[in-house]
């Protein structure tokens, strides 16, 4: 039976790779991976099981948009990926207003903090939880 | 030090919860798991080391969108997606969306890689999968 048996990569689009490259592998520490020759510019991280894909487009507005840090209040662009990160909630938000990354933290009930990268995609940094299946 | 362990989810937004779910849990086969109560409309699933999150937004644009399904061909930001490492070749998840009426393409990056969209629109990558590895 053809079915998902795991999430393989989340793909983002940015305007700047050498500031994708700071936010993903300086600021929120993830390890570059080998890319192969594709023809577009881009730049790949690995996380555990998963991969981070970033695509450079050029014509993309670039910079942090003026959009609200709340999920809900962003349309479509309420989308974001999510990670999980050594520390609490506190020295996540430590970490941010160190590196004046903007950020709210999250009114779900959930260990949520929300900011965007550079080129505005809408990230999450969490510390972790696991959901049960359904049918258990 | 604060750094990310691991890409805990992936939100996307929709504008019609039954749709998300016939097409993640039916035809992508994902196991949908417990989600608190946020207050808002959605509906997670779990994916091994991964959640897929979907929430619902009113007053977005639905349905499939008409553009390219090559990510490089795609405006702003809609090159953007979540991919899947399905089970079973390239061939049969071809011919498994073939048999559900969703339109797809195959990757032109030399990837194990098809294209399509979700029912809202969102792109979604279906591959066979690969690793690579760290740079240094």
């Amino acid at each position: 039976m053809v079915r998902a048996k795991h999430i393989h990569h989340m793909n983002i689009v940015v305007n700047d790779l050498e500031k994708a490259r700071d936010f993903y592998g300086r600021i929120l520490g993830l390890p570059a991976i080998k890319r192969p020759n594709i023809a577009q510019p881009g730049l790949w991280f690995g996380c555990e099981a998963n991969e981070l894909h970033i695509s450079f487009r050029q014509e993309l507005k670039g910079g942090r948009t003026n959009l609200s840090l709340h999920g809900q209040e962003r349309g479509k662009e309420g989308r974001h990926v999510a990670f999980t990160m050594d520390g609490s909630l506190d020295d996540i938000a430590t970490h941010l207003e160190a590196e004046s990354v903007p950020y709210v933290r999250g009114t779900a009930g959930l260990p949520q903090i929300f900011c965007e990268d550079p080129s505005g995609n809408f990230i999450e940094l969490n510390t972790g939880w696991y959901q049960a299946p359904l049918s258990s | 030090m604060v750094k990310a362990k691991l890409i805990h989810h992936q939100l996307l937004v929709v504008d019609d919860l039954e749709k998300a779910r016939d097409f993640f849990g039916r035809i992508l086969g994902i196991t949908e798991i417990k989600r608190p109560n946020t207050g808002r409309a959605g509906l997670w699933f779990g994916c091994l080391s991964n959640e897929l999150h979907i929430s619902v937004r009113t007053g977005i644009k639905g349905g499939r969108t008409g553009m390219s399904l090559q990510p490089n061909e795609r405006p702003e930001k809609e090159g953007r997606h979540v991919a899947f490492t399905m089970d079973g070749s390239l061939d049969d998840i071809a011919k498994h969306l073939e048999v559900e009426g969703v339109p797809y393409v195959r990757g032109t990056a030399g990837l194990p890689q098809i294209f399509c969209e979700d029912p809202a629109g969102n792109l979604i990558e279906l591959n066979t999968g690969w690793k690579q590895e760290t740079i240094g």
